[in-house]
């Protein structure tokens, strides 16, 4: 397959070749939905530059407040794992290739890679690089920066992390405008593109990268290309200039954005937003979002994290957790349901969840109709639990009271709080509340200390493959379990099937497979409580260019470069 | 004077380094891990052996418990008060931007405390049992009475829900912008004014009633002293001893950071830091902000004591 933007194409016509390419190269099962958005044109001869959402009408100038969560505890955005350092950071840096801001329903888009093409086995990506482009110290940006940025990346220095897995094996200059990806092992082009397009890939120089040796923690300067400029910092926020420079002539349009630290789902993040102290906020929590909602001056939307994510993780290692008919028997006893109810006090929204999303396991409205869910099945559900207790040799319950480690917050005690209660009740499992603050979960959940831990969260990700070998597998460069696999899971047809799910290139038997993974997890259960968490995001209507609709990004994928105020 | 001054400045050595050893052992019991703070849940549990190892060594974590207690002792004495674990910030910065805030709230908290407590008492124990005498009594035991957050809570919700108002929440200072400044520092200053000013009333009240039956007192009426100047030179010069206490211990505590009005605020002084921080287990910056309270209330005590002399002439320190 191979395809090439051409610069004397509109932008309708891109788009629609890259809508065909993709479609025909990646198929249904792993293409997002296409939302029908505004198509912006670009002028005869230009390369590919995006506009605002109703650019004509928009207005230029102003200081957008953003209310982030923040700050970050350091710089280094490659060996970060938090929303503080992207959310931050991504307005002074562009990426290779990014999600559509203004609608991220929509594929991937160039953003310093103008065009590429991808070898026929996926193993090889050539990338051909804007021109003329410079970062904010003034050097010109090239291949050989994309080369230093992905090398930090894929293989840090000893002495430094990061968090990012790209099967990447060698990134080659092949001169100083085309720069070339070699694999380490197939990837679908949706999922490797959409890899390089999470938010945390920014391009920095190759200058900087060598002058701190890799090593950004302490670098809150380190020089992007992006469409705004360092400022200032201080302990309440961070303040970014419009970068006159930038290499698209349409934006940002907004002169300059200040970055407010207020935590998230907090009142004071709330008071912030309502009290007109910032224009935009995110991680509402439920409360302050019905207000946004109510307020006709302002607009909210909800958005639902993809995240592998459950309330409970039973390790598997542990007699008798790790025999499965005990553990389904435990994820029978709980009300799938109730434990989403006992997580809308805390935050906007939150639905039940399949292991994995749709076209590989159920959807929320599947789930909520069918067995072991639907409200007219509860009864059977638990009787079922019982008959799998007694199948496994614990018909009376067990004697044993087992250690249950529950990360400090309130969400997290409750839901815990309802497990206890429904296992004793229902199926005379014993548990003993270990609340433990969040730093403390790292050495509980490595070393495997614990029965059943609350808040066994793994992130998500583009790469579902990666997801689910770092929740459910083994790492595969150290042979021991993955880092976040909690659970101590352990199936040899499941790794089996995520090596050939990992590298499969067609749509229909990559669908197949997933849904293979799936019905492995269903059955062996190694975790109850998957739900996934809303996040709340509400602004002034006076805020133009935001997306109107959720997506499958998140602030990390915000630049700030298409927002507009109309004030 | 200068004796005594020389033996309490000599004594305020031993109390901070003990203060220090008191904090220093007590962070150390708190559960947490740095590197979870700084590279979050997945960095941490992402990171090889030999790269925590790295990176403990880098932060001094590694080093023996007294090492670490004589490196922090040598930072203060350098002024590095060390760095946040979360933000990337140091404590300086911190104390620099927002001290002045805090201080401000501090002293217009303790100024409106005695605006209000001054003339509610001295009228209370002039008139007593009068009706003003029960107002006063009764707003006093009021204003003490209502946690100063929770009534902090009330204003800002009032003002945001029916108002759609919010008082700035980026620092601003009464240099750059004294309108947006006074803004930000009304509301905590009020609410705690308010607080202490009942607590002035109260002991001014009491310490007057006192007062005003010495014979010094009968002496000069009998004189016929007029009797506001009675009041004034007499009763009031000598009644004001317990107020200077307790003013100065108010402005210790709101020095130290009116943490829980801050919050609930929502200003950005160091109230506001040092609860963020205890929450966030951001060990240097509690650290350092608690020795800075430990150090701000031994200050204030020794002025406070040598405010004495000069305050009543019976009080020498020679």
């Amino acid at each position: 397959m191979k395809w090439r933007l051409r610069k004397t194409s509109g932008f309708l016509g891109l788009l629609v070749a890259v809508v065909l390419v993709l479609a025909i190269a990646v198929g249904p099962a792993a293409m997002p939905a296409l939302a029908a958005a505004p198509a912006p044109t670009a002028q005869p001869g230009e390369p590919f530059y995006m506009k605002a959402i109703d650019h004509d009408k928009a207005k230029r100038g102003g200081t957008l407040r953003l209310a982030a969560h923040g700050p970050p505890s350091m710089f280094d955005i490659y060996a970060s794992g938090t929303i503080a350092n992207v959310g931050a950071q991504s307005p002074m840096y562009d990426l290779l290739v990014r999600q559509d801001p203004r609608d991220p329903k929509l594929p991937i888009v160039p953003s310093l890679a103008t065009s590429w093409t991808i070898s026929s086995d996926g193993m090889t990506y050539t990338f051909n690089l804007r021109k003329g482009v410079k970062f904010h110290d003034g050097t010109d940006f090239s291949a050989e920066d994309v080369k230093a940025t992905f090398d930090r990346i894929v293989f840090p220095p000893a002495n430094l992390l990061s968090l990012r897995s790209l099967p990447i094996k060698e990134t080659v200059v092949l001169d100083r405008h085309t720069v070339q990806m070699k694999l380490s092992e197939p990837r679908d082009s949706y999922t490797f593109l959409a890899l390089l397009a999470g938010g945390w890939n920014v391009i920095t120089s190759k200058k900087a990268l060598d002058k701190y040796k890799g090593d950004l923690k302490q670098v809150d300067n380190f020089p992007g290309t992006g469409p705004f400029m360092y400022k200032s910092r201080t302990t309440e926020s961070w303040e970014m200039v419009r970068n006159p420079n930038y290499w698209n002539p349409y934006a940002p349009y907004v002169d300059r954005i200040v970055h407010v630290w207020l935590k998230a789902w907090t009142p004071e993040l709330a008071a912030a937003l309502l009290g007109g102290q910032v224009d935009w906020a995110m991680w509402l929590d439920p409360s302050a979002y019905q207000k946004v909602k109510a307020n006709p001056n302002m607009s909210g939307v909800l958005w639902l994290a993809p995240n592998l994510s459950s309330w409970i993780g039973f390790n598997t290692d542990r007699a008798p957790l790790n025999d499965s008919r005990v553990r389904r028997a435990l994820h029978l006893a709980l009300d799938q349901d109730a434990l989403s109810k006992i997580t809308q006090q805390f935050v906007p929204t939150a639905q039940l969840m399949d292991y994995l999303p749709p076209p590989y396991g159920k959807s929320y409205e599947e789930l909520m109709t069918e067995y072991p869910n639907a409200a007219g099945t509860r009864e059977k559900a638990i009787a079922d639990a019982k008959k799998l207790m007694a199948d496994a040799g614990y018909p009376n319950g067990i004697a044993k009271t087992f250690n249950f480690v529950v990360r400090e917050s309130p969400q997290n005690r409750q839901l815990a709080a309802y497990a206890q209660a429904e296992w004793e009740r229902l199926l005379g499992v014993k548990t003993r509340l270990d609340v433990v603050q969040v730093s403390a979960m790292v050495d509980r959940q490595v070393a495997g200390t614990f029965d059943m831990i609350s808040h066994a969260a793994c992130l998500g990700g583009a790469d579902l493959g990666a997801t689910m070998r770092m929740c459910y597998s083994i790492n595969k460069a150290t042979g021991k379990k993955s880092d976040s696999n909690f659970t101590n899971f352990k199936n040899a047809e499941f790794d089996k099937l995520l090596d050939q799910f990992s590298i499969e290139l067609a749509p229909q038997r990559k669908a197949q497979l997933g849904r293979q993974l799936n019905q492995i997890l269903n059955n062996e259960m190694p975790n109850t409580g998957l739900t996934t968490d809303g996040r709340a995001y509400g602004w002034y209507n006076y805020v133009k260019g935001l997306p109107k609709v959720g997506g499958n990004s998140d602030y990390n994928t915000y630049q700030w470069d298409f927002v507009w105020l109309d004030k | 004077m200068r004796k005594y001054l020389a033996r309490r400045l000599m004594l305020v050595i031993p109390t901070v380094l003990g203060v220090t050893m008191i904090i220093f052992i007590a962070m150390r019991l708190l559960p947490g891990d740095p590197l979870v703070a700084i590279f979050g849940l997945e960095g941490a549990r992402r990171m090889t052996p030999e790269q925590r190892a790295n990176l403990e060594q880098a932060l001094g974590l590694r080093d023996p418990v007294v090492v670490q207690y004589g490196k922090w002792l040598r930072d203060i004495g350098t002024g590095e008060f060390g760095k946040s674990l979360l933000r990337g910030d140091s404590v300086t910065q911190f104390v620099l931007r927002r001290g002045p805030i805090t201080l401000e709230i501090a002293v217009l908290a303790t100024l409106l405390s005695w605006m209000i407590g001054f003339p509610v008492g001295i009228i209370s124990a002039l008139r007593p049992n009068t009706r003003m005498d029960y107002a006063g009594r009764f707003f006093s035991i009021l204003f003490v009475a209502i946690p100063g957050f929770w009534l902090g809570l009330v204003a800002v919700l009032t003002l945001i829900l029916w108002f759609d108002y919010k008082a700035p929440i980026l620092p601003v200072y009464p240099w750059e912008n004294p309108w947006q400044n006074l803004q930000m520092v009304a509301g905590p200053a009020v609410v705690m004014g308010l607080g202490f000013g009942g607590f002035v009333a109260r002991i001014v009240r009491s310490s007057l009633l006192e007062v005003i039956q010495e014979d010094y007192v009968r002496t000069a009426r009998a004189k016929g002293v007029h009797e506001q100047l009675v009041i004034a030179r007499h009763a009031l010069r000598n009644a004001i001893l317990p107020v200077i206490t307790w003013s100065s211990l108010f402005l210790g505590v709101a020095l130290g950071g009116s943490v829980a009005i801050e919050k609930a605020f929502g200003v950005p002084g160091l109230g506001l830091t040092m609860i963020d921080a205890i929450l966030d287990r951001d060990l240097p910056v509690v650290q350092n902000l608690v020795l800075l309270y430990v150090v701000v209330f031994v200050v204030v005590n020794l002025i406070t004591d040598l405010s004495y002399a000069w305050l009543d002439p019976r009080i020498r320190y020679d």
